[in-house]
């Protein structure tokens, strides 16, 4: 099997190289302004249409063309191309910077990407968002959040009211990586999920890989989210910031070295406890409750083939009640990475990586305890992209992860009456090896086609228990420092093609197979810090996953325009479910609470966006249906999967009314989740049970809601007579700022958290349903400046 | 669940509830039984009934003429006699003894079975009481502890149960000796406050694992509290053929402290 797929890897590539003489033009395209690089910035050959190139996610280009003269377009939408004319007869290198268009002539930028790349590239759901897109749409709290805005696109779900947490494509929270500069960020929430830990100033750029995950990528079943931080303002010192209702933020950029290396710090800190505080209410005014984020990056280059990056993210939330109990829990990422270009064709990056999420809950009073866990990664890669010439980008590299996980510590006073614990520590070490190759067979059929092989080997030191039917731990195993446990290996194809119907439409086709090592518990109903991450075991298999999907892209009016439906396919091995009263937490024998069983989902996808003009934005539909069937729950019948969701509906506009004025709305509809509801109800002394009888057999009510926003940039300019001419002129000047007032669910419609049966307050001998509603008309206000 | 009770009550700020209508669906009724099997009772009793669609009242039929029986491994069999409908009792106190119980009823055709095993008692050291400021959580008002001593073999559980002036209170509280295995251990009714002049009485069940996990799972569905599962199920139950409830073996010891 590997052989055979090995084989015809380098049979598609043997046939794709050509002999006549060629030589390659590479370099970096950046912002003229700030200095950061440009991601997916394109260079177009005027003379071959169809031909061109587009830069890396450092801003890196390379296309290889025959000996010929050209006029080399480069481009990046929102800036003011630059046209060259270049006679190729030896390797060159061209590296430039393009400016911004300036603000009046500027159309909204909907997409940081070329024009038509949505049809012509190999990318199947794939989406791309740079925090610029996101300034004007309107959110709860004021608090622009780009996991609530990718929430807005097809197959994307939001996990409940006000929640950064999401589901994609029917896949569970847990299968969702999401990375910061290459760092896996274990818990994306703060708050109960209110808030995600990016704070959109600081951050670059957002892909999010919905299943088709390119060989590069691997570690979970349904996506990948790639969040990169700015590099920081090479070009001179500025400062951005805003203050809102609930959180404040500052960012300060500046250049190293001009040109040669810059740094970016940002910081964000909510103070809605700080409102708390003026309550009469003795117990809401001794309760502290509030989370930050620290964003930092530098970078130098190292003459013109080597340049390196530092980043890091430290967030954490605090909370404490009564000075009787605390709970604090957050995230720390470390980022090194080492770009290199061997030559005009060979690009490296290699990163060393670290991640750790932690909680700690902290009890005093009569009985002092504590309780702990933590997940702690060490993780070493490097990925190479070779362009071999304009029709073949050939990536290959390595992924090694060491993690490190404690599930669980309680610490007690000896006085306390409880004995301190320690569920032991689990080791494993995940690697990954990868090839793959994106080629162009002809002017209309592009093929992206590789290989990932990972593995993950449990390792010791530790004790292994094997469990009995009934949960029951029947043996043990004791196993030294990095002994092998258990091992596990998968080989992952994943090809993408795309056929060019004309110029503006496309069919894409797609299939990905993935594995996934690390799982996480979590046994309630929303996001909770106390979740914890666990290996792959003896006990607990890989998750796997196979995804088809199939798509028609097309671009309207010039690319005014973009359509696209995707139907997707996805079949899951070894899903993780509980088993009735599981208490994963402070539990040596987790592993004899799970159930593990098949996942189904599939679904289409429409999405329909308008890129240009006053008036900018999208609408999304999505039908899906997602089940799960686990021996040993709902008696071993299908049953929907807790982020099942039938139809998912969301329409987002933005309107300029004025240059400087921006009107925006966003309404979403959805239908309700599956949910366990009671059918029945009986009585245990004098209580009155409710009785179940299937699993998520119901679902909750239908999900509407609609939000505003207005956003008004003040006049970053004024009026001087030029004393040359006599005539009035613009003047910019260097500080510019914002207002954005927004109103989270304006008609203030009562959607359901939460349903809740239960004996009735009202009419003693009854039972009734009450449902509980959070948000409704939430108005915020935010100031945003820069200078 | 701290955690969850109190972004709750930031949350309540901002949140409502209301009374809503759920159109749910029947459902097919089922044999609920309650049985214990107690010393220091002098009547044990085992109640037979069967659950109601949700939407009517809460009035559950009884199940007559049934026919039940308690037998001890090592012992005879007693026939129960029905002393109200759906109420059978035991013809004598039984002298219990460490030794596994089985119990049989017969009703309608169907036969269900339950076993649960008598333990050693374990004896309540003493009680306690505190006076506690209101807290974030809880109300002002003398919190009370009780103290015991937990075996030195691993895997002993527990139910309390609290008797306010002769009322059971409505939460289920267990234990287990997964933190405190072999310690002189306690355990305080945070969310219990007592007034001055009240009796308050607690009862230490020494139970198997078998009803610990029936109770334990029973407290997530009717102990009040925010958040809870995301897919509620039906407690765990030890009796078969799809019957609900329990049949539990029970060493009691009890104490009683008035708050002064």
């Amino acid at each position: 099997m590997i052989n055979k797929l090995v084989m015809t890897f380098f049979a598609l590539l043997a046939f794709q190289l050509a002999h006549a003489q060629k030589y390659s033009v590479s370099g970096t395209i950046k912002d003229a302004g700030t200095g950061e690089d440009l991601i997916g910035a394109n260079v177009l050959v005027k003379e071959l249409p169809g031909t061109g190139a587009s830069t890396n996610v450092y801003g890196f280009y390379s296309l290889t063309l025959p000996k010929g003269q050209y006029t080399l377009i480069f481009q990046y939408i929102g800036y003011e191309p630059i046209e060259k004319s270049i006679d190729l007869n030896d390797n060159k290198k061209i590296s430039l910077e393009l400016k911004e268009a300036s603000s009046q002539l500027q159309e909204v930028v909907i997409t940081a990407t070329k024009e038509d790349e949505n049809v012509t590239s190999t990318d199947m759901g794939a989406l791309k968002l740079s925090p610029k897109e996101i300034e004007s749409i309107p959110v709860l709290f004021g608090e622009k959040d780009i996991l609530k805005t990718v929430q807005l696109m097809p197959g994307v779900q939001t996990a409940g009211e006000g929640s950064t947490g999401f589901y994609v494509r029917g896949g569970s929270a847990d299968q969702n990586l999401i990375l910061l500069d290459g760092a896996p960020v274990y818990n994306a929430s703060h708050l109960l999920g209110f808030f995600s830990v990016f704070n959109s100033d600081a951050l670059k750029d957002i892909n999010l890989i919905k299943g088709n995950m390119p060989a590069e990528y691997g570690g979970r079943l349904s996506s990948v989210m790639d969040v990169k931080m700015k590099d920081g303002n090479a070009k001179k010192l500025s400062v951005s910031g805003g203050l809102g209702l609930i959180s404040s933020r500052l960012t300060v950029e500046a250049p190293i070295v001009k040109d040669k290396g810059s740094f970016m710090i940002s910081g964000r800190r909510t103070y809605a406890d700080l409102f708390l505080q003026l309550s009469n209410d003795q117990d809401l005014n001794s309760t502290t409750m509030y989370f930050y984020d620290l964003n930092m990056k530098a970078n130098y280059k190292l003459g013109d083939k080597d340049r390196v990056y530092l980043s890091g993210y430290f967030g954490k939330d605090v909370s404490a009640f009564s000075d009787s109990f605390g709970f604090d829990w957050g995230n720390a990422t470390g980022t090194f990475r080492w770009n290199h270009l061997f030559n005009d064709k060979l690009f490296v990056n290699t990163s060393l990586l670290y991640s750790k999420y932690n909680y700690d809950i902290e009890i005093t009073g009569s009985k002092n305890l504590n309780i702990n866990s933590n997940i702690v990664d060490w993780n070493l890669k490097q990925d190479y992209e070779y362009y071999l010439n304009s029709k073949n980008t050939i990536k290959f590299g390595f992924n090694t992860i060491y993690h490190t996980f404690s599930p669980g510590e309680l610490k007690a006073d000896a006085s306390s009456g409880i004995n301190s614990s320690k569920v032991e520590e689990r080791y494993g070490l995940e690697s990954a090896l990868y090839l793959s190759n994106e080629t162009a067979f002809n002017s209309r059929f592009k093929l992206n086609y590789g290989l990932r092989l990972s593995h993950f080997a449990a390792l010791g030191a530790g004790t292994v228990y094997q469990y009995n039917k009934e949960g029951n731990p029947i043996s043990s195993q004791y196993y030294g420092k990095n002994e092998v446990i258990k091992q596990y290996m998968g080989l992952e194809p994943r090809v993408s093609g795309t056929y060019l119907i004309n110029e503006s439409s496309s069919l894409k086709a797609g299939y990905a197979r993935s594995n996934q090592y690390i799982h996480l518990l979590s046994n309630s109903t929303s996001s909770n810090p106390t979740d914890i991450w666990i290996p792959s075991s003896q006990n607990v298999q890989p998750q796997i996953s196979d995804q088809f999907s199939v798509g028609y892209f097309k671009n309207l009016h010039e690319n005014k325009y973009e359509f696209s439906t995707e139907v997707y396919y996805k079949s899951m091995q070894n899903v993780i479910d509980y088993k009735n009263g599981a208490e994963p937490n402070l539990n040596t024998h987790y592993e004899a609470d799970l159930l593990f069983g098949d996942g189904e989902a599939y679904g289409a996808e429409f999405f329909l966006k308008k890129k240009k003009g006053r008036f900018t934005g999208w609408m999304s539909y999505t039908l899906s249906k997602s089940t799960k069937q686990i021996e040993g729950i709902n008696n071993g019948l299908a049953y929907s999967a807790k982020q099942d969701r039938t139809h998912d509906f969301s329409i987002v506009g933005m309107y300029k009314i004025k240059p400087n004025m921006t009107l925006s709305a966003n309404w979403v509809y959805y239908t309700g989740n599956a949910v366990t509801f009671p059918s029945g109800k009986y009585e245990i002394e004098n209580k009155i049970v409710n009785l179940y009888t299937e699993r998520n057999g119901y679902r909750m009510p239908d999900y509407h809601r609609l939000d505003l926003g207005l956003t008004i940039e003040n006049p970053n300019f004024k009026w001087s007579v030029n004393p040359e001419t006599g005539e009035k002129e613009k003047v910019m000047k260097r500080f510019s700022s914002s207002w954005n007032f927004s109103i989270y669910n304006a008609y203030g419609r009562e959607n359901a958290y939460s349903i809740d049966f239960k004996e009735s307050e009202n009419v003693p001998g009854t039972t009734e349903a009450v449902q509980l509603s959070l948000f409704k008309i939430i108005p915020s206000i935010t100031y945003n400046f820069k200078f | 669940m701290k955690y969850i009770t109190a972004i709750a009550t930031f949350l309540s700020l901002i949140a409502c509830e209301k009374v809503i209508d759920v159109n749910l669906n029947d459902s097919d009724p089922k044999l609920i039984v309650e049985a214990t099997l107690e010393n220091n009772v002098q009547n044990n009793l085992v109640r037979l009934s069967r659950s109601v669609n949700f939407n009517e009242p809460n009035t559950m039929p009884a199940v007559v003429g049934a026919n039940v029986e308690i037998s001890a491994e090592q012992g005879p069999t007693y026939s129960l006699i029905e002393i109200e409908p759906g109420l059978y009792q035991y013809p004598d106190l039984i002298a219990l003894e460490k030794d596994q119980y089985e119990l049989n009823v017969y009703s309608e055709g169907e036969t269900y079975l339950a076993k649960s095993s008598f333990l050693e008692p374990v004896t309540i050291d003493s009680l306690s009481y505190e006076y506690k400021e209101k807290s974030q959580f809880f109300d002002a008002g003398f919190r009370v502890t009780v103290y015991y001593t937990d075996p030195s073999d691993i895997g002993n559980y527990y139910r309390f149960k609290v008797y306010r002036k002769g009322i059971l209170e409505k939460n289920i509280y267990v234990s287990d000796d997964q933190y405190s295995n072999g310690l002189s251990t306690s355990r305080v009714f945070f969310n219990l406050s007592f007034n001055k002049g009240e009796e308050v009485e607690v009862v230490l069940q020494h139970i198997d694992k078998g009803v610990y996990d029936y109770f334990n799972t029973l407290a997530d569905l009717v102990n009040e509290q925010g958040g809870g599962s995301s897919a509620p199920s039906n407690p765990i139950s030890n009796i078969s053929n799809d019957a609900l409830g329990y049949f539990g073996a029970m060493a009691s010891d009890s104490k009683t402290i008035t708050i002064q």
